[in-house]
Formats: structure tokens, C-alpha cells, sequence
């Protein structure tokens, strides 16, 4: 079993590619695609039988705002209201079956590009919709 | 037309790097401008003698 230590993820990010890496203001990023299960139970089942249905998904980040050229706040205002294309991978090493690069796009729907109290980092909480299947690269 | 590249967190550039419109094109051009992450090139205008 190979457990991690989670330090470095790799988050990306773009409007017709992920183009604009912004891995070292993420302090937590957390990727998760599901399938909706449809029930296909009939007479004579003895227990509830599902098949795979739609892909739904969700990615979740807090970020750090930074107001320099192609960085945090600039990119993610650019993008709001409409859909960005984004990966996320475990680590910046070659992607391989055991670091398998994460692509998909979201839709923007809302951006914090002011937030906090006095004395605090200014940390922008996003919860995306993903807006298209998850594609994971092994190769 | 080349533009330079003027962040370091463009993937697959470096800064101070020159690219091309077709190296710069998946990425969307208008959108690498807008967020400041590219300046075109300007080629200085070469001033011939019977100019000056």
C-alpha cells in the first residue's frame, strides 16, 4: 500500500485548456465524480439492483487570492459565469497509472475575490459543479 | 505576429519566453491578454536613410 502525504497536488485552470497552474495558492483541493444509480429492481429480485447512470461531480478548493497578472483572483474573474477547463493531478510528476492526470471543466458560478477579516489571508472558498465527464489520463 | 510571455505559471512557458500565435492559440489568446499573461511583440519600425 503506498499512502501520501498530501503536499503536492497540482491544480490548473483555463478557458480552452488548463492552462494557468495555480498549485501554490491552493491549500486544499478535493475532486469527487459520482454516478447517479438507477434502480432496474423487478419481480423476483431479492435485493435492489442498480445500473450506472448520469456522471454528476463536484470540485472543491480553498485558494488564496493574489492579485498579480494570470494569478488567482484575475484568472478565476475572467472566468466567472461561464465554463473553465481545469486539472487537477496528484503530484507534478509524469502522469502514469499511479498518478493519473484529472481533466474536466466546471462551471464558474461564483467567485470571492474580497473576503476575510482584518489580520486574515484573503481565502476564496469555491464549490464548482463539474460541467462535463471526468477524463482521467494515464499515460 | 509572436508574443512574450509574461508570467511564470503559463504551462508550458517560461517567462520572458516568445511565442507564436499557433504555440499560443489552444490556450486562447484573447484570454491569455485579458489576464495579462501575454503582450504582443511589436517590431520596431526600420527607418530608412531617405526617411530621416
Amino acid at each position: 500500500m503506498a499512502v501520501y502525504f498530501n503536499q503536492g497536488v497540482v491544480f490548473k485552470i483555463g478557458t480552452a485548456t488548463p492552462s494557468v497552474t495555480l498549485s501554490d495558492h491552493v491549500s486544499s483541493a478535493t475532486l469527487t465524480w459520482k454516478y447517479d444509480s438507477l434502480e432496474v429492481t423487478s419481480m423476483g429480485d431479492l435485493a435492489h439492483k442498480y445500473v450506472q447512470g448520469l456522471q454528476s461531480g463536484q470540485l472543491d478548493l480553498e485558494i488564496f487570492n493574489d492579485l498579480a497578472a494570470t494569478n488567482v483572483t484575475a484568472t478565476f474573474n475572467s472566468v466567472v459565469g461561464a465554463t473553465a477547463f481545469c486539472s487537477l493531478q496528484q503530484t507534478s510528476a509524469a502522469t502514469s497509472a499511479t498518478n493519473p492526470l484529472y481533466s474536466f471543466t466546471i462551471f464558474v458560478d461564483q467567485v470571492t475575490p474580497i473576503v476575510g477579516a482584518v489580520g486574515e489571508m484573503s481565502t476564496a472558498s469555491y464549490s464548482y459543479q463539474l460541467n462535463s465527464v471526468v477524463t482521467k489520463t494515464e499515460v | 505576429m509572436s508574443y512574450t510571455i509574461l508570467v511564470a505559471n503559463l504551462d508550458g512557458f517560461k517567462e520572458g519566453d516568445t511565442a507564436t500565435v499557433k504555440e499560443l492559440e489552444p490556450h486562447g489568446i484573447e484570454w491569455l491578454l485579458s489576464v495579462g499573461a501575454i503582450q504582443s511583440t511589436t517590431t520596431p519600425k526600420t527607418i530608412k536613410k531617405d526617411e530621416e
